[in-house]
């Protein structure tokens, strides 16, 4: 197990690097167009001091090789440079982000996990009942929806209508997280979060479960004369589960590296919308910065589910001699 | 079947009456509005202004430039001279009195006496020059210093061969003299520029970092709390402010990613300023009303739609052949149909243009550049005079613009419009720095750019777009008739001959159409009900001094 967890921490290193040279070969000169110290000043007239200290900065004067070797180590040290337009550093801008960011990922993982879960058990126990109807077709719904207008839509039925509905009595903040943050402001953009993967997560639960229930020795269960509830809860849903889990962490890898549309529509101060907000203004260190913290996440997490894998289902064996 | 359907169907709705009601009990209180409010001795006091922004780059003086950035630092500080939020005309500020010598090289302000930091250190004639220098060293990385290239040693500093600016020299506390290298006696509304505020040096240099997101400044307000990024910057009234008191208690700038989320909590009564999202401009102006000026706003006036300090225009290039023909040049702003580009893509935010120059400027007036009108007529008999007819022989050229922005569609409109009168242009759209390029090299027939006043005067649309060899001066006009009108202009101290001099170098201009102006730029802006004379500037700055909020 130690030795099978070494080698992936191992396999990410090329993998990281790779990524680097990618972002690095943006920088070069030509790649993108047009003069980046323009870029940073934008329509400002130049003067060639001013200039001088940009290209310092940035240490666009040196040869190619020799500014890798600073974006490189840069990254090792947590530097990942300053923002072009802001003139604060990426690792400090993103490190303020990522705690709004998990914040929001781990409300929509339970809105998943309690939801989806629960919609799937029920319509695969209820098999061709209303509510597996109504979980068959409001997932399939879900999944058809665009994220950002499932988020407009909320806000305008709870932030707009629903407060004329009730005079003023009753609404959801609609951006933002609060000042302090608060729980009510994670209400819609956790459930717009969620929307499409709960609705994956009930899916893939429904026909797991139901893929389960159909094996001889649930039968036997059955026919051992146990109750229907420890039959669902602990012989099948144990084993339904596994797919489920993987599922669900992949997606929280995902969600932890910020939600685009969803941080944007709901003015949610994650990396996500960082993200979005760097790209509109060309400001590429962050964009940089924050796709080589979204890679490290995704990368982390996935380790992560590969060894929870092992654990949780011993027929599985990692790279061992074949028996 | 159809029993589990009805037991199921019952129990949703039974579950979804039981969350609604304790939705409503539960959640009751989100509105933070107390109604218990004691009233004040007067009604007028009191209140928080709920104001959108994006995210600013930077609030500290030291690179105050874009609009959201600019809108909290005029709040925090006060520069020399101050502008009347409509009509721009300059009026005291932190100097109390200012005069110039004979040819305006020689500035001599008076500073209020007693006007404080939010610290409670009293603001001296040292803390200009420290902000000042602060902005023209060239390692505090400053965007802005061209502000200050007028005074004497800016060069120098520029060129790290000295660490003061020579021209700014402390009298007393009370009293700042600034030489500048040449006439130029539009200065006086330059140092009214926010960037130019003082700063204490002991804040700065403490801990710059702390500074940047928590100025501490001579203006109204001051910071309540750090600027929490991406969140809110707040500001609170500055109880020893030296000039008039406002009204309100202070001001959350709550800062969103997006302008439709803006409006939806406009409409839930969570913001008192917002932008109107296009397509609801008129919905809002039948629901709000419109403001009679244009920026004063009041309940039931609540829509701002008055004209910007701003201007889009269209370069030609000209030293390129033919378009260096004056006649070419006007035939092609004459065959362009501004008002039809100005419905079809902008829903009538955007107003023709008929000078360079933008209304609420000094010296504005309408109808400036003779040729910026639309008559195709007109347009073919001058592109027939000059040799041209019917654009035979004329070869094609290519309009170019920064792709991603919009541009496009104003300008597929602008080469049907060529297209009329027998112009061919071909498309060209590039990455802005790499636009930019083209521009400074000359390699475009026609391009596309706009500007925004720094300081509400004709100086500043006119010199840096048509002084021959200006950095600014795309279009390559070189004109030394226009160049002496715009020199003497600016070592004429007088207020009215000076306009009147750069009204003339404006006529000459016009004539020879170096430029074609498209559109002025117009506010969309929409003030809650609860908002009384509030002044959106059009300068762009909601001005927060004289505004007061209904209870």
């Amino acid at each position: 197990m130690a030795k099978y967890v070494l080698r992936r921490i191992l396999q990410m290193i090329p993998v990281f690097l790779g990524v680097t040279l990618i972002l690095f070969a943006l920088r070069i000169p030509g790649l993108l167009p047009g003069d980046p110290v323009q870029l940073i000043v934008g329509e400002r007239p130049l003067t060639p001091a001013l200039r001088a200290e940009i290209e310092a900065k940035h240490h666009l004067n040196e040869p190619l090789h020799i500014q890798y070797g600073y974006y490189v180590s840069g990254i090792l040290q947590g530097d990942l440079g300053s923002s072009l337009q802001k003139g604060r550093d990426v690792t400090d801008i993103l490190l303020d982000k990522f705690p709004n960011t998990a914040r929001l990922a781990i409300a929509a993982i339970l809105v998943e996990i309690v939801v989806g879960l629960l919609a799937g058990i029920i319509s695969a126990v209820k098999q061709y009942s209303f509510w597996d109807v109504l979980v068959t077709l409001s997932t399939s719904v879900l999944v058809a929806v665009p994220v950002f207008w499932l988020g407009m839509l909320l806000q305008m039925l709870f932030g707009i209508k629903m407060r004329e509905w009730t005079g003023g009595a009753f609404s959801l903040p609609m951006s933002g997280m609060g000042d302090p943050p608060d729980l009510v402001h994670l209400i819609l953009p956790a459930i717009t979060l969620a929307s499409v993967s709960t609705a994956y997560v009930a899916r893939i639960m429904r026909s797991q479960m139901l893929e389960a229930m159909g094996q001889d020795y649930i039968r036997t269960a059955k026919a051992k004369g146990l109750s229907e509830r420890v039959v669902i809860f602990k012989h099948a849903l144990k084993n339904a589960l596994i797919p489920v889990v993987t599922f669900i962490g992949i997606d929280l890898g995902m969600l932890m590296a910020g939600a685009i549309l969803t941080e944007t529509v709901f003015s949610w101060p994650g990396i996500g919308r960082e993200i979005y907000l760097a790209v509109m203004t060309r400001d590429w260190p962050i964009v940089m910065g924050g796709v080589i913290v979204v890679v490290l996440i995704v990368m982390v997490v996935n380790l992560l589910v590969d060894i929870s894998y092992a654990i949780l289902d011993p027929r599985i064996r990692y790279g061992g001699k074949a028996e | 079947m159809s029993e589990r359907f009805r037991k199921g169907l019952a129990l949703m709705l039974a579950l979804a009456l039981a969350v609604s009601m304790l939705a409503v009990t539960g959640c009751g209180g989100t509105t933070d509005e107390e109604p218990g409010d004691e009233p004040a001795a007067d009604e007028k006091a009191g209140g928080t202004f709920k104001f959108y922004i994006s995210e600013p780059a930077f609030i500290d003086p030291i690179n105050l430039q874009e609009s959201e950035g600019t809108q909290v630092g005029q709040a925090v500080f006060d520069s020399l001279v101050a502008f009347d939020p409509i009509t721009s005309e300059i009026m005291p500020a932190a100097a109390e009195s200012w005069s110039a010598n004979e040819d305006a090289t020689v500035w001599t302000f008076k500073l209020v006496e007693g006007a404080k930091f939010h610290n409670g250190r009293e603001v001296t004639a040292a803390d200009f020059k420290y902000a000042w220098e602060r902005i023209c060293t060239p390692a505090n990385l400053s965007e802005i210093s061209y502000h200050l290239s007028a005074v004497v040693g800016y060069d120098e500093m520029q060129a790290e061969e000295a660490t003061e600016l020579e021209g700014v020299k402390v009298v007393d506390d009370y009293t700042l003299e600034v030489t500048l290298a040449y006439p130029f006696a539009d200065f006086e509304y330059v140092v009214g520029h926010p960037a130019l505020a003082p700063v204490p040096q002991e804040e700065v240099e403490a801990d710059p970092a702390a500074f940047a997101d928590k100025p501490i400044g001579n203006g109204p307000f001051m910071m309540a709390e750090p600027w929490a990024h991406d969140q809110y910057i707040k500001v609170t009234r500055f109880d020893d402010y030296y000039g008039d008191a406002p009204y309100i208690d202070g001001v959350d700038y709550v800062i969103l990613a997006d302008q439709d989320t803006a409006f939806l909590e406009f409409q839930a009564g969570n913001l008192d300023f917002v932008p109107i999202p296009t397509g609801q401009i008129q919905a809002a102006v039948e629901q709000y009303g419109e403001s009679p000026d244009g920026y004063t706003v009041n309940p039931g006036q609540q829509v701002s739609l008055g004209g910007e300090q701003a201007i889009y225009y269209l370069l030609v290039n000209n030293e390129q052949e033919p378009l260096d023909d004056p006649l070419v040049r006007q035939a092609m702003s004459m065959a362009i149909d501004r008002q039809d580009i100005c419905d079809k893509v902008f829903e009538g935010t955007r107003e023709p243009a008929t000078g360079i120059v933008p209304p609420g400027i000094v010296g504005h007036r309408p109808d400036a550049f003779p040729y910026a009108k639309f008559d195709v007529e007109a347009a073919k008999a001058k592109l027939a005079e000059a040799g041209y007819p019917d654009g035979e022989g004329f070869p094609k050229i290519t309009i170019e613009f920064n792709s991603g922005s919009g541009h496009e569609d104003i300008l597929l409109l602008v080469q049907e419009n060529l297209k009329a009168i027998g112009i061919e242009g071909e498309m060209v759209g590039s990455e802005w720095a790499q636009y930019l390029d083209k521009l400074g090299a000359g390699d475009y027939s026609i391009g596309r750019l706009g500007w925004i006043a720094d300081y509400p005067v004709m100086d500043n649309f006119l010199y840096p777009l048509f002084k021959t060899g200006s950095g600014d001066n795309y279009s390559f006009y070189a004109n030394a008739e226009v160049d002496a009108l715009m020199d003497e202009a600016r070592g004429t101290a007088d207020g009215d001959e000076r306009v009147a001099l750069f009204r003339e170098a404006e006529e000459i201009i016009g004539e020879d159409s170096p430029v074609i102006p498209m559109f002025y730029y117009k506010h969309t802006r929409v003030a809650s009900e609860r908002v009384n004379d509030g002044i959106y500037s059009p300068n762009g700055l909601f001005t927060f001094e004289s505004v007061w909020l209904s209870k």
